[in-house]
C-alpha cells in the first residue's frame, strides 16, 4: 500500500456532484487528483462524463482497470497511449496504435479454437466490441454457420426478433423465440450488428474461419430508451420480410398513460392504426374488420379465451412478467392459424438468471408482485401475480344496492426455464385468471382461465431445430343465483383445449430459412349445464350435449431471398377439422330454412364417430422488394380458416358468450387478405413513415335470427344465420423513435360491412343488402408521445379521435297490443358521437445506481384529461309515455391516478 | 346480461355521466302507416282494424290516429267489406264472412296510397277449453286450450276488462237549488264499473309440446286487495291462432320494448311485415295481419268467492267516488 495512491471519494458528495448542471461534476474533481499526483493526462468531453458517479475507492497503481470501474455502463471507453495520455470516448476506444498482428500474415500453425463469448464478461463493452473474436478452426469451405444465444446482459432473458446483420455484406436473420440465430457467413473478415428492441445495439469483430458458436448479451438501453426500437422497427418495417404486424416492447407499453395507472396490453394495442374496440373498456377488439373472437390471443403459446377482467376494463396478464407482444394484422406466418383476424402473441419473461429480484407495484385498484431469479445456475424461475381490490370501488356508489356487491380478480403467472445442454432447454408456462362479481346478493358470474404448457427445443443442428410444445387451455364461467331457494339455479359453461405441437426450422443459407411443423389441437366443449343450485328449487336440470372436435394443420414455408432487393416468404398451411361423436344431429328439409317444423330426420352417432369434416388449404405469400437504402414495398395475400365459433347476439364480448364448434350447419370462418404497404425512413431523425392498405373478405360469420336464444340452445342450428363481410382501408403511421421525443401518429379509414348471405335464412337483415358492423368506424386518429427530460423522468401524452360506432336506433313510437311500442332503424343506421380522448402522464424514477438494491418509480397521471364524456353507449328509456335517449360515458371526469412501483434485488 | 349491464352503469355512475342524448330526427316518423288488428272470419265476425302514423320520440300523444282512410277486406273469392271509420283511426264493422276462402285487407290512405297484404289462409283457431283463476294470494287468471288437430300451434290472447266497485262512502241524498233531495237509481255514484283493455302481448307457442295444448298461461294477475276484486269481476278473452310468422312479429315486438342500445343487450330486430305500399314497396309499413277466428270466453269472479284482503282495499281514498258516465248506465272514474 505504500507506494499505491490511494483516493476516497465520499460517495455522499459526489452523488451530489452528479447532478449534470454542476459545473465541476465528479469525474473533473477525480481528473484533477489524477493529473496533480501523476503524469497521466486526461482529454474527454466534459458533456459525456457529466453523469458518471463515482462513489469507490480506486487503486491508480492500476489506472486501467480503476478506469474500467469508473466508466462501467456509461457508454464510453478509454485508451491510453504510450505517452501517458488517456482519451475517453464514446462507442469504441480510440486506437493509439496499431494492433500488433497488422503486419503479420494469420499464423496457419497456430491451434485451431472455438472462441466462447462469456468467458470475456469482464471486458468492457468498447473492448468487446473491439476485439476481433476468431470463430471456428481454420476448415475447407467458402462460408460457414455461426450460431447461438441473444441475452440480456442485466438478466440473462433469451432476447428475441433481435435482428443479426452482416454489415459489409447486407444480410441479416433474426433471432427466434428462444434467442437463439443461426447465420451464413463467409470466410473472413467481418463486422456483425446485433440490435433489438429496448436494446443497445452490438457489435462484434469477426474473423470466420469455420463454423461456431458466439452468444452475444446485449445491455438495456437505458441512456434513450427508444433507441433501439428504431433498430429493430427498421428491421421490421422497411427490410423486414413481414407486413402488417404490430411489435410493442413492455418499455413502450408502460410509456402509454393508462386508466388507473395499470399498464395494459390490449389499451396500448388500441393505439395502433388497424386496431380497434367497440367502446372504452369492453373486452375483445377488432382488427381490420375482423369480430373479436377472430383473434388468437397466444401466451407463451397458450390460447386465452378470455383474455380480460372486470367485463374487459383490464387485460388478464399482468404487463410485469410481459417481455412484449406482436400483433400480426395481415401477412400471419404459416406456423399460426386457427383464425381468420390476427393473431397476438404475447410472450412472458423466461425470468432473471442471474440473480434474485422482484418488483412490486402498488396502484388504486390493484397490487402486483414479481419475483425471479436463478434456481440452480441451469433453471430461472419467474412468477407474477396481481390482486385487486376493486370493491371499494363499487361500495363508493350512493345507492345502497350495491353495499352487497363484489367484484374481484386475480391473475398469476409461473414460467420456469430449464438448460440441460446448450442443444436441449425446457420451458414450463402456467397461467391461471380468475373474476367473479356479484350485484346486490343477486346471481354471481364468474370465470376463469386456466393455462398450463411445456416446451421443449432441440437443437439437431446450427442449421435445424424443433420446438415440441404440449399443452392445456381451459375457460369456463359460471352463473349462480342463489337469491331464492325456490329458483337457485347454477349454469356452467366450458371450453377445453389440449394441444399438440411440433415446430422446426431449417436454415440451409442465408437465401433461405424454412419452418415447416405439424399442430394437433383436440377441443372439448361444455355448451352449458343448468342444475338446481338448492334442493327446494324447482329449476329442472338441463345439460346440453358436450361438443368434441380436432384440428390437425401441418405448414411448410420458406423465405427466400432471391436477389438482395427482393425476397418472397411463402407458407401453405393444411388443416383439417373434424367434429366428433357423440351426439345426435337433426336433418332439414333441404332448401328451406331450418326450423323444427322442417326436420325430417335425426342421427345419433357414437362416441369417436366422424359428425362432420372439414379441410383446406390456407395461402400465405408475401414478398418486399427493396426500392432503395431507405424504403420497400411489400405485397401480400393470406387465406384463413377458423373452425370454432364465438356465439354473441351483444355488441361487446360479454361474459357469458359462449364458443362453438363447426358442424354441418357451421361452416367454417374462411377470411382472405390481399394487403399492400410502402415503408420509408428519412430525416436524420430516423422518421419512419408506411402506409398500408387491405381489402379482406369473410365468409360464414355469424349473426342470428330475431330473438334468437343462444344460451342452453339444443338446436343453435335454427337460430343461426351466416352472413359475408368485406372490410378494406388504409393505414398511415409516422414514427420517430429517437432523441428526446419519441412516439408515433397514425391515421386509419377503414370499412368494415357485412351481408347475410345464407340461402336458407328465412329472414334477412336489412333486405341482405350489405350493413356496416358493429366496429365499423371509418376514421381513426391517435398520437402517442413521450418526452424524456432527464434519464430519470418523462412525460407522455396519448390522444385518439374515432369515428363513433354505428348504432340501430328507435325512429318512432306507435301504440299496439294496447302499449307504447318503438320502432327501430335499420341495422346500425346511425352512429353514436365520435370519441376523443387525451390521456397524460409522467414518471419519475429514483436513482439509476446498479448497485442500489432497491430501484423506486412513481407514475402519476389523468386519464381523459379533457374531461370529454365520451359516449360509451347510447340507450333509450320509456319515461312517461317519451322516449329519452341517454348517453352514458365511462371515465367522463379528469381522472387522476398515480401508482408506485418497485423493483428489489 | 342486465347485471353486466347495471355493474356498469354503476361503475359510470361513479363517474356521474348519463346525459340526455337527442337522436336525429328520423324521416319516418308521421309518414310511416301503422297497422294493428286481424282479419276476423266466421259468422258475425268483429273486424276491427286500427290505423296510426309512427310518432316522433318525443311525442307524448297516445296516438297519432289516420283517418278518412278507406278500409276494405277483399276476398279470394271476390268478396268485399267496408270497414267504416267509427271514431279516429278506428275502422270496424261485424259481418259474417265464410271461413273457406283467403283474404286480404286493402288501405287507401288519404294521401292516395294504397297498402294491401298478400291474400290470407284463415288460420285455424281452437275454442277456448277453458278461462281458471286461482288464488290464495294474488288473483291469477289463466287460460286453456287444445287443439286436436295440432294444427294451430301458435297463439296470441287479448283481452278486456270490466269490474264492479263500490266507493267507500254511500251518499244517498244530494244538495240541487237548495234543496237536499234523494239522488236517483240512474245517477247513483255508490256502485261504479271500470272497463280496461290488455296492454301486454301475450304469446305462446306450443311447438316444443308433443300435442297443441295450452295449459295454466298465466295472462292476469292482480295484486290481492285491489279494486278489481272488490264486488265483482269479469275478463272476456279473445284467443287467435297465428301464422308462424305473425307470431315472430309479436314476438319482436314484444322483446324490442325492452329499451336498447347499450352494449350488452342483443341487437334490436327489425319487425317484419306483410303489409306493402303498393305504388313504393320499399316504404316501411308496420304490422302484420293475420286472417283466422277469434275465439272468446268470459268469466266472472265475485267478491265472495275471493279470499279478499280487505285491509289493503279499506284505504280511504278521496277519488273513490264515481260519477256517472254520459253514456248512462254505466260509470266511470273522471
Amino acid at each position: 500500500m505504500k507506494n499505491s495512491l490511494l483516493i476516497i471519494i465520499c460517495s455522499c458528495f459526489f452523488s451530489v456532484a452528479s447532478n449534470a448542471q454542476q459545473k465541476t461534476n465528479a469525474f473533473d474533481s477525480l481528473v484533477q487528483v489524477i493529473e496533480q499526483r501523476s503524469d497521466y493526462r486526461f482529454f474527454y468531453d466534459r458533456r459525456l462524463t457529466s453523469a458518471i458517479e463515482v462513489d469507490s475507492s480506486y487503486d491508480l497503481q492500476n489506472i486501467g482497470s480503476a478506469l474500467q470501474q469508473i466508466l462501467r455502463g456509461s457508454g464510453l471507453s478509454y485508451s491510453i497511449d504510450n505517452r501517458k495520455r488517456i482519451f475517453i470516448s464514446q462507442g469504441p476506444p480510440l486506437l493509439t496504435s496499431l494492433p500488433g498482428d497488422y503486419f503479420r500474415l494469420p499464423d496457419t500453425a497456430r491451434p485451431p479454437e472455438m472462441v466462447y463469448e462469456p468467458i470475456i464478461k469482464k471486458e468492457s463493452d468498447a473492448a468487446l466490441e473491439n476485439r476481433l473474436i476468431v470463430i471456428g478452426s481454420r476448415s475447407s469451405g467458402s462460408s460457414f454457420i455461426l450460431s447461438g444465444y441473444v441475452r440480456d446482459a442485466r438478466n440473462g432473458e433469451p432476447l428475441g426478433s433481435a435482428s443479426i446483420v452482416l454489415e459489409d455484406l447486407r444480410i441479416g436473420v433474426a433471432s427466434d423465440a428462444f434467442g437463439f440465430y443461426s447465420i451464413t457467413i463467409p470466410k473472413g473478415r467481418h463486422t456483425i450488428r446485433i440490435s433489438s428492441l429496448g436494446m443497445k445495439d452490438a457489435r462484434r469483430q469477426l474473423d470466420i474461419r469455420g463454423a461456431g458458436k458466439l452468444d452475444i448479451e446485449m445491455k438495456e438501453d437505458v441512456t434513450s430508451l427508444k433507441a433501439a426500437v428504431i433498430v429493430a422497427s427498421k428491421q421490421s418495417s422497411v427490410r423486414g420480410m413481414q407486413m402488417g404486424v404490430e411489435r410493442l416492447s413492455i418499455k413502450t407499453i408502460r410509456q402509454i398513460p393508462q386508466v388507473f395507472g395499470e399498464t395494459d396490453i390490449m389499451r396500448s394495442l388500441l393505439t395502433l392504426p388497424g386496431v380497434t374496440s367497440v367502446g372504452e373498456g369492453t373486452a375483445g377488439y377488432n382488427v381490420r374488420g375482423g369480430a373479436a373472437d377472430q383473434n388468437l390471443v397466444l401466451l407463451n403459446d397458450m390460447t386465452l379465451y378470455n383474455p380480460t377482467h372486470l367485463f374487459g376494463f383490464f387485460t388478464a396478464v399482468d404487463a410485469e412478467v410481459v417481455r412484449g407482444v406482436e400483433l400480426y394484422k395481415s401477412a400471419i406466418p404459416e406456423k399460426y392459424g386457427g383464425r381468420i383476424s390476427s393473431v397476438l402473441d404475447v410472450s412472458t419473461r423466461d425470468g432473471n438468471s442471474k440473480n434474485f429480484t422482484g418488483t412490486a407495484g402498488i396502484g388504486p385498484l390493484t397490487s402486483k408482485l414479481t419475483l425471479e431469479g436463478p434456481i440452480s445456475d441451469k433453471t430461472t424461475v419467474l412468477f407474477g401475480g396481481r390482486v385487486t381490490y376493486s370493491d371499494w370501488l363499487l361500495k363508493q356508489i350512493d345507492d345502497p344496492s350495491f353495499q352487497n356487491s363484489q367484484a374481484s380478480f386475480y391473475d398469476m403467472m409461473v414460467q420456469v426455464s430449464h438448460t440441460f445442454s446448450e442443444k436441449d432447454r425446457l420451458y414450463l408456462s402456467a397461467y391461471t385468471s380468475n373474476d367473479k362479481f356479484r350485484l346486490n346478493d343477486d346471481s354471481t358470474y364468474s370465470y376463469n382461465n386456466k393455462n398450463i404448457s411445456l416446451k421443449w427445443k432441440h437443437n439437431f443442428s446450427n442449421k435445424l431445430s424443433l420446438v415440441l410444445t404440449g399443452g392445456l387451455d381451459q375457460y369456463q364461467y359460471k352463473v349462480e343465483g342463489r337469491n331464492n331457494p325456490v329458483d337457485a339455479f347454477k349454469l356452467d359453461f366450458g371450453v377445453k383445449q389440449g394441444n399438440i405441437k411440433a415446430d422446426m426450422s431449417y436454415n440451409p443459407d442465408n437465401r433461405n430459412a424454412f419452418s415447416f411443423g405439424i399442430h394437433h389441437i383436440i377441443y372439448d366443449l361444455d355448451p352449458g349445464k343448468l342444475e338446481p343450485a338448492d334442493e327446494n328449487s324447482l329449476v329442472v336440470p338441463q345439460t346440453m350435449d358436450p361438443e368434441q372436435g380436432t384440428e390437425t394443420a401441418v405448414y411448410f414455408g420458406d423465405q427466400y431471398r432471391i436477389t438482395d432487393k427482393f425476397s418472397v416468404q411463402a407458407g401453405l398451411r393444411y388443416s383439417l377439422f373434424r367434429n366428433v361423436g357423440p351426439g345426435k344431429v337433426y336433418t332439414y328439409a333441404p332448401g328451406l330454412p331450418r326450423d323444427e317444423a322442417t326436420i325430417i330426420d335425426s342421427t345419433t352417432y357414437g362416441k369417436g364417430d366422424v359428425i362432420q369434416q372439414y379441410h383446406g388449404p390456407e395461402i400465405r405469400l408475401s414478398a418486399r422488394y427493396l426500392l432503395n437504402e431507405k424504403s420497400s414495398f411489400k405485397l401480400s395475400f393470406n387465406t384463413l380458416r377458423q373452425y370454432i365459433h364465438m356465439l354473441t347476439n351483444t355488441t361487446a364480448i360479454s361474459p357469458t358468450d359462449i364458443w362453438k364448434l363447426s358442424d354441418q350447419f357451421v361452416q367454417p370462418l374462411t377470411g382472405q387478405q390481399v394487403s399492400a404497404g410502402y415503408y420509408t425512413r428519412f430525416g436524420k431523425k430516423e422518421i419512419e413513415f408506411s402506409v398500408e392498405a387491405y381489402y379482406k373478405m369473410m365468409h360464414n360469420y355469424l349473426d342470428y335470427k330475431s330473438g334468437a336464444q343462444l344460451i342452453l340452445n339444443e338446436d343453435i342450428e335454427q337460430d343461426i344465420i351466416a352472413t359475408k363481410g368485406k372490410a378494406y382501408g388504409v393505414e398511415l403511421l409516422m414514427k420517430k423513435t429517437s432523441g428526446k421525443l419519441t412516439g408515433w401518429l397514425s391515421y386509419t379509414y377503414s370499412r368494415t360491412f357485412l351481408k347475410v348471405d345464407d340461402p336458407v335464412a328465412g329472414e334477412t337483415i336489412n333486405n341482405g343488402e350489405y350493413y356496416p358492423a358493429n366496429f365499423d368506424k371509418p376514421h381513426i386518429a391517435s398520437f402517442v408521445g413521450n418526452y424524456r427530460f432527464t434519464q430519470r423522468f418523462s412525460m407522455s401524452l396519448t390522444s385518439t379521435y374515432s369515428t363513433g360506432r354505428p348504432l340501430t336506433m328507435p325512429v318512432g313510437t306507435f301504440n299496439m297490443g294496447g302499449a307504447q311500442r318503438v320502432l327501430y332503424s335499420d341495422r346500425n343506421e346511425f352512429r353514436i358521437p365520435d370519441f376523443f380522448r387525451t390521456d397524460f402522464s409522467m414518471t419519475l424514477e429514483g436513482s439509476h445506481n446498479v448497485k442500489q438494491k432497491l430501484h423506486t418509480s412513481w407514475t402519476v397521471g389523468v386519464y381523459n384529461l379533457t374531461g370529454r364524456d365520451n359516449p360509451y353507449s347510447v340507450y333509450f328509456v320509456l319515461e312517461d309515455g317519451k322516449i329519452n335517449g341517454y348517453q352514458l360515458s365511462i371515465f367522463a371526469v379528469p381522472i387522476p391516478f398515480i401508482s408506485f412501483n418497485l423493483r428489489f434485488q | 346480461m342486465r347485471k353486466i349491464l347495471i355493474i356498469l352503469f354503476a361503475l359510470a355512475l361513479l363517474f356521474n355521466c348519463r346525459k340526455p342524448y337527442s337522436p336525429p330526427a328520423s324521416e319516418l316518423s308521421n309518414t310511416t302507416l301503422v297497422v294493428e288488428g286481424m282479419i276476423a272470419v266466421g259468422d258475425s265476425a268483429d273486424n276491427r282494424i286500427l290505423l296510426s302514423r309512427l310518432k316522433p320520440l318525443d311525442d307524448t300523444t297516445i296516438n297519432d290516429p289516420e283517418e278518412r282512410a278507406q278500409v276494405v277486406i277483399e276476398s279470394a273469392a271476390g268478396g268485399r267489406w267496408v270497414l267504416p271509420e267509427v271514431s279516429p283511426g278506428n275502422y270496424r264493422a261485424i259481418n259474417n264472412i265464410p271461413v273457406n276462402s283467403d283474404y286480404r285487407l286493402r288501405i287507401t290512405a288519404t294521401s292516395g296510397k294504397t297498402y294491401e297484404t298478400p291474400f290470407l289462409k284463415p288460420v285455424n283457431t281452437p275454442p277456448i277449453d277453458s278461462v281458471t283463476w286461482s288464488q290464495p294470494d294474488d288473483l291469477n287468471i289463466y287460460v286453456h286450450s287444445f287443439d286436436p288437430s295440432g294444427t294451430t300451434r301458435y297463439y296470441r290472447w287479448d283481452y278486456n276488462e270490466t269490474w264492479e266497485y263500490r266507493s267507500y262512502y254511500n251518499p244517498e241524498v244530494e244538495y240541487v237549488n237548495g234543496a237536499i233531495v234523494v239522488i236517483p237509481p240512474a245517477r247513483q255514484i255508490y256502485s261504479c264499473w271500470r272497463f280496461r283493455d290488455a296492454n301486454a302481448i301475450n304469446i305462446l307457442n306450443t311447438t316444443a309440446l308433443s300435442e297443441d295444448r295450452v295449459s295454466y298461461f298465466p295472462l292476469k294477475t292482480i295484486p290481492n286487495g285491489s279494486e278489481e276484486g272488490s264486488a265483482r269481476y269479469s275478463i272476456l278473452v279473445k284467443q287467435m291462432g297465428l301464422t308462424k310468422e305473425a307470431y315472430e312479429f309479436w314476438n319482436i315486438l314484444k322483446k324490442n320494448t325492452e329499451m336498447t342500445g347499450s352494449l350488452f343487450d342483443p341487437q334490436p330486430s327489425q319487425l317484419p311485415t306483410n303489409i306493402i305500399c303498393v305504388s313504393d314497396p320499399k316504404e316501411r309499413v308496420v304490422g302484420y295481419l293475420c286472417a283466422g277466428k277469434q275465439e272468446t270466453k268470459r268469466i266472472f269472479v265475485t267478491y265472495a268467492e275471493l279470499n279478499f284482503d280487505d285491509t289493503k282495499w279499506m284505504i280511504f281514498k278521496d277519488d273513490d267516488l264515481c260519477r256517472a258516465d254520459s253514456t248512462g248506465g254505466t260509470a266511470r272514474m273522471d
